[in-house]
This record gives structure tokens, C-alpha cells and sequence, in this order.
């Protein structure tokens, strides 16, 4: 399985890339005048308005760090009605992805309910890295999102 | 990547430590090559060190210039794939043009005296011509496709090409009157070979090709071997 390896702040988490279209350098965002804690603003993707979600924001509560190393993940999020949406995620130092069987991956201990997002573990030499679970973090923020409910066909992925 | 480099030092950033101080520039191949990791890795660029260096050379302030040209480039609508394309060499017969897929050939060379066999006279088989001072069956493609060829032309014929194909490690040569250059098209231009019984190619038709207007008889190499592998047998 393919992961890709990411960083929020000092902590490293791996995301499955099965439903990972595309990683794309950091752009300009347009606002999102009250949009939801986490909602970064839109963007161009190729024609399309896709909603650009900050991963640091969501988790750290600060905005992810303007750096070369800090990347937009295009994935395809499929919401609970069926209706599947580009969503862009905001990541920092996205630099490499890796191979790794499912089954290498730990349990780990302390499940705390607010870190229902946070699979399981890899205990790599260099510290752990979490599985994320992307769609269950952005899930919230996209139901609250206000064009995402009314516009669907706009976002209507594929 | 990180996880296949058992040799190296990876705790406490150890790694990252040691990729910051540009090492290769030191004891490395840009420096004075004392290095004894060169052993193993031969190139700093080999060197998981390295590696780290170059990912970690990206962990800097993106420029508002870079934020603007990302922009722009994702604002731009992808462009529709291209249909698949190969390429064909065009030949003419007589009239008709007919092409095989350029794969197919091994040369084409300037046309030359074609020395007849005996006992051969009105068979497919033309004779033996002289190519780099080899000596090559030639056949003639238009007796094999069941056309039939003026006197004059069908034998000890100077003009035109050779084209030579690659025949079981051999070459084998058949003679035309003109090559048209190779000619690329798109995969899905290819019309469906027709009805047997109007078959152009005698049976060994893959498709029509149109090449400005004109239709091209394009041959199925295999098939066309396979005929002429059986009655040089």
C-alpha cells in the first residue's frame, strides 16, 4: 500500500493514497469570507473551484507554514449522500511517499474520542508516524461548509 | 529512501543533522572524496545523506513568485490526451499505395539488379539482390498479393526501392516502385479491414490508412511472413 508522508508541525502521519488525485505545490487561495475553522479558502484546480482544507489548522489550531515543502493533496471525498467532491488538503513538508504493508502498522494504546481521525501507528526508527484518516477529519468541516450543500453539481468530481 | 539505508545513523536526526552540513562538499566527491561511505555508495548522489539534503532543501520560505506561478499553471485547464499515434511506411505498387507498420522494416535501400534462381520463373521469389554485399532473397509483394506485374518490371528491376524486412534473424527484400516516407496516424484512424472477398491486400490487410485523401493498404507484417515463410520453404 502507498502511503504519503507528511508532517504537522513536529508529528508525522502517513495518508493512504488511494484516493489521492493529485499533489500540487502551494497556490494562492481565494477567501472564503465565514467560512469554517480549518476552510482555507477555493482555488483553480484546472477549471474547477475546488475548497482548500488547512490539516494544521484543523489539528494544531495554527495555519500550516508558507514553505516550498508545504502541499496541496487533491483527493476525492465522498460525502454521505454518494455525491464525491474534490477536496484540496493542506499539509506540510509532503515530501516522500513509501510502500508499507497495512499490517505493519500498531495499534495504538491511548484512543482519545477527539482523535477518532488517528489510525494506527508505524514505529519507524525515526519516531512514529500515524495513519490519518483524512476523510473522517475533514468530514465536519466540509458538512458546514455552505456552498458545498447547495452548489453540489459545481463540485461534482467525477 | 529512509527505510533502506541500515548503514546510516537515523535517530535523534542524526541524518538531518549530517545532510545540513554538506558533507559531499567536504569529504564527498565535490570535495576532497575521503568519505567512507564512498565505498559503498560510490557517488554522494547515491548517498542517503545526500537525499536527505535535497528534501531537506525544500523546507524553505515559498516565494509570493512561486505562489503565483503555481496558481497559474493549476488554473489552466488540462489538455485532452492525445489519441495514440504510431507510425507507418508508405510504398507504391503499380497504382496502389499500401504501408507496414515502420517496426516491421529493417531498411530501406536504393533499388539494384535483382539475379534471378533458377527453376524459379513465376514463383514469388524474384532472385537474390546484393545488399552490403549480403545477399538477400527478394520477393515480389505484388505476385504474393495476387497482382499482376508488367514484364518488363518483373525482373532484374533498378528502379524504385528495396525494402528489407526482418524475416527469422534473415533479411528478406522485397522491391517498390516508390516509398513515401513513414507517415504517422492516429491508432483509431485505421478503417476496418474490409470483406475478405474484396480484400486490397490478398488476405493480409490489418486496415486502410488514409494519407491525405488517398487510401494506403496497411499489411499485417505476421501474416505476410508467415505466407512468405511457406512457400520459401
Amino acid at each position: 500500500m502507498l502511503f504519503l508522508l507528511f508532517q504537522l508541525g513536529n508529528d508525522r502521519y502517513a495518508l493512504e493514497t488511494s484516493r489521492v488525485a493529485e499533489v500540487l505545490p502551494l497556490m494562492n487561495l481565494t477567501g472564503w469570507p465565514a467560512a469554517p475553522a480549518g476552510v482555507a479558502g477555493w482555488f483553480n484546480y484546472r477549471g474547477r473551484p475546488v475548497p482548500a482544507l488547512d490539516l494544521c489548522e484543523l489539528a494544531l489550531g495554527r495555519p500550516a507554514a508558507r514553505q516550498l515543502s508545504t502541499r496541496v493533496v487533491v483527493l476525492n471525498h465522498p460525502d454521505d449522500r454518494g455525491q464525491s467532491y474534490w477536496v484540496g488538503l493542506i499539509v506540510e513538508r509532503a515530501r516522500e511517499v513509501f510502500h508499507r504493508d497495512p499490517v505493519d502498522f500498531v495499534e495504538a494504546a491511548p484512543r482519545f474520542s477527539a482523535a477518532a481521525c488517528l489510525g494506527p501507528v508505524l514505529m519507524d526508527a525515526r519516531g512514529p508516524i500515524q495513519w490519518i484518516h483524512e476523510r473522517r477529519l475533514i468530514a465536519e468541516p466540509l458538512r458546514r461548509l455552505p456552498l458545498a450543500s447547495t452548489t453540489e453539481t459545481a463540485y461534482v468530481g467525477m | 529512501m529512509w527505510e533502506c539505508n541500515p548503514s546510516l545513523p537515523r535517530s535523534g536526526g542524526a541524518l538531518e543533522a549530517a545532510a545540513l552540513s554538506g558533507c559531499w562538499r567536504v569529504t564527498g566527491v565535490y570535495g576532497e572524496g575521503s568519505c567512507a561511505e564512498l565505498g559503498h555508495y560510490a557517488h554522494c548522489r547515491n548517498c542517503p545523506v545526500f537525499a536527505q539534503a535535497g528534501l531537506e532543501a525544500i523546507d524553505r520560505p515559498a516565494s509570493a513568485s512561486a505562489l503565483e506561478e503555481a496558481t497559474l499553471r493549476l488554473g489552466v485547464s488540462r489538455p485532452a490526451a492525445e489519441p495514440a499515434q504510431a507510425s507507418a511506411v508508405l510504398f507504391r505498387l503499380g497504382f496502389e499505395w499500401f504501408a507496414l507498420p515502420t517496426g516491421a522494416l529493417h531498411e530501406i535501400v536504393e533499388g539494384r539488379t535483382i539475379h534471378s534462381l533458377p527453376h524459379r520463373a513465376g514463383s514469388v521469389v524474384l532472385g537474390l539482390a546484393n545488399v552490403h554485399g549480403e545477399l538477400v532473397v527478394c520477393v515480389s509483394l505484388q505476385r504474393l498479393l495476387g497482382r499482376s506485374v508488367p514484364p518488363e518490371r518483373s525482373i532484374g528491376w533498378r528502379h524504385g526501392r528495396l525494402i528489407l524486412l526482418n524475416w527469422e534473424r534473415r533479411r528478406l527484400a522485397f522491391p517498390v516502385e516508390e516509398v513515401g516516407g513513414p507517415w504517422r496516424y492516429g491508432v483509431a484512424e485505421v478503417a476496418a479491414r474490409p470483406g475478405l472477398d474484396a480484400d486490397p491486400g490478398g488476405g493480409f490487410t490489418r486496415g486502410v490508412l488514409r494519407v491525405n485523401d488517398c487510401p494506403a493498404v496497411m499489411l499485417e507484417p505476421d501474416l505476410l511472413l508467415a505466407a512468405l515463410n511457406r512457400m520459401l520453404a
